[in-house]
């Protein structure tokens, strides 16, 4: 029994240890590359360990103004849509949940439909649209449309977190003479903060890794990180340095993000998925 | 406010809703033509395509959901730095698809990536973009690194849920590790393993942008999943009405599994 345990915690260590190694080699391997030369960075990895380090990839993605646009686009449309989304969604969370609205069942049936099928789906009609109203390859075009495609997460988690909240405590309120302004300020904001704080995270990260949209919906003014870095994908000269370099600047802030908002990712992760 | 807030929520849904018509919109643009649906259906490549993405989804779930349960199984086990290790093992389902695809792509590159060399120095040569088994296997692994980490954690918050005093009594009476697992775990993880399949099966078939960044289909076809079809169609050749008819045969064919999450979900 005794050796047994032992064992059992013997291959846990290594199984845990072995699978945090696999994680965490592709982000080592990515910053090693990232202070390489271009020429350092294609030669055989047998001399990884070989070469002098630079900072040069760095200083030339902050030097070029395609790449200081898209990191800008990026930041204005991941903020545009989190704050959005994070609005709109809780509000209709709250009128879902506590309001008698006509046909709630099929509205909360529809979106959850909108948050499996494929993007690709939407795609088409989306570009018809946005480029019929004159938001192509705008700012603006761009997060109207996350925040739309990103709300009904919000709401469906949200909707989680407001089960959460009993009645009595909005009656007790709207006896004490607050209306729902003040309602939403001072008694329920507070009590869903840690439900405010999962889905902000989340559209946060959704919003800053999402792709496809922004390819479709501009080529130029939207241009984000995630569609920068993807022209790596089809030059064909091999500049895995400089790529490596902008992946860096790309996932850094969601690695110190997640490690930062551990708690509320997790609890958000599955609050949203398992509610039994 | 309370006129403000009511009239709030009708326009949400004017909003959002505009957004669910779209893919009804789709729709009626199809049917318009009806013969080019049928045309953009029945062609080999997009059976092909339905083919690779009916590979990926199977293999990807089950090689996710075991990994992802084993590893859920020794992180509940509680021991010293489990709560590094969660977080570690957390960070890649949350890193962007696109750049974790060219990643990939650079470090399975023959001669200058690095594991193709740690293959090359046990004597191993695996043309990861030229042959299409090991194209499939290359999307497979990179779809499994970024998404173990959610099926673990799915499986993990499942596992806090599931009684130890059933675990205790089932030792008491001389159960061992896979008598427990069949009759107390996985009987009380059944929900969420349900879920979380599902989500998996979901997700995985309409995968694009780590396959965009990376194999872009290839070698020849053999990862050319629908989604990246539709999108090579659609921008790719500009026939518009295919890319629509071949994203909605898709999601009709997946329809039953949006069904059954809905149902599952019921708020």
């Amino acid at each position: 029994m005794r050796i047994e345990r032992t064992v059992q915690r013997l291959v846990a260590h290594v199984v845990l240890i072995v699978a945090c190694l696999l994680a965490l080699f592709p982000l080592f391997w990515v910053v090693l590359t990232s202070i390489k030369r271009n020429v350092d960075a294609n030669s055989p990895s047998v001399n990884a360990f070989a070469f002098t380090p630079t900072l040069q990839n760095y200083a030339d993605l902050f030097n070029s103004p395609v790449f200081l646009h898209a990191a800008l686009t990026t930041a204005v449309t991941t903020a545009g849509t989190t704050l959005g989304s994070v609005l709109v969604g809780t509000l209709t969370a709250y009128g879902l949940g506590r309001l008698w609205v006509f046909g709630r069942r099929v509205l909360v049936g529809m979106m959850v439909l909108l948050q499996v099928v494929p993007f690709l789906v939407l795609i088409v009609p989306l570009f018809n649209i946005v480029s019929a109203v004159g938001l192509y390859d705008t700012w603006i075009g761009l997060i109207v449309v996350q925040v739309g495609l990103f709300t009904p997460f919000v709401t469906w988690l949200m909707l989680a977190f407001f089960r959460s909240v009993p009645v009595e405590v909005e009656e007790a309120a709207f006896v004490d003479g607050v209306n729902r302004y003040q309602l939403f300020r001072y008694v329920l904001v507070p009590m869903l903060a840690p439900g405010l704080v999962a889905a902000g995270i989340f559209t946060a990260i959704a919003s800053w890794n999402s792709f496809l949209l922004p390819v479709v919906l501009g080529q130029t003014v939207t241009q984000t990180l995630t569609a920068f870095a993807a022209t790596f994908a089809s030059s064909e000269q091999l500049l895995w340095a400089q790529m490596c370099a902008t992946a860096v600047v790309i996932l850094a802030p969601i690695v110190i993000f997640t490690l930062i908002m551990q708690r509320p990712l997790v609890n958000g992760i599955t609050a949203g998925s398992l509610k039994s | 406010m309370l006129v403000g807030l009511i009239g709030i929520v009708p326009l949400i849904y004017a909003v959002w809703e505009a957004f669910t018509n779209q893919g009804v919109s789709a729709l009626h643009h199809n049917f318009v033509g009806f013969s080019n649906f049928m045309a953009a259906v029945f062609r080999p490549s997009f059976l092909d395509s339905l083919v690779v993405t009916g590979i990926f989804v199977v293999v990807c779930t089950v090689v996710e959901f075991v990994i992802g349960y084993g590893i859920a199984y020794f992180l509940n086990l509680q021991l010293r730095g489990y709560q590094l290790a969660r977080s570690v093992l957390l960070i890649p389902m949350l890193l962007t698809p696109v750049v974790i695809g060219l990643v990939f792509k650079f470090m399975f590159t023959p001669k200058i990536g690095v594991v193709y060399a740690l293959l090359q120095s046990v004597g191993v040569h695996i043309p990861w973009f030229t042959d299409a088994f090991w194209g499939k296997v290359f999307i497979v692994t990179l779809d499994s690194w970024l998404f173990v980490p959610f099926v673990m954690l799915m499986l993990l918050a499942g596992m806090s849920g599931v009684s130890k005093e059933q675990l205790e009594a089932a030792s008491l009476d001389g159960a061992g590790w896979w008598k427990k697992t069949r009759y107390v775990s996985l009987p009380a993880l059944a929900p969420v393993i349900m879920i979380t399949l599902l989500l998996r099966v979901v997700d995985t078939s309409r995968m694009f942008d780590q396959v965009y960044s990376s194999t872009r289909g290839g070698p020849g076809t053999s990862t050319l999943t629908t989604s990246i079809l539709v999108y090579n169609d659609t921008f790719g050749s500009f026939q518009f009405g295919y890319g629509a008819a071949e994203a909605v045969t898709l999601t009709l064919l997946l329809s039953p599994f949006y069904f059954l999450y809905i149902r599952l979900t019921r708020i």
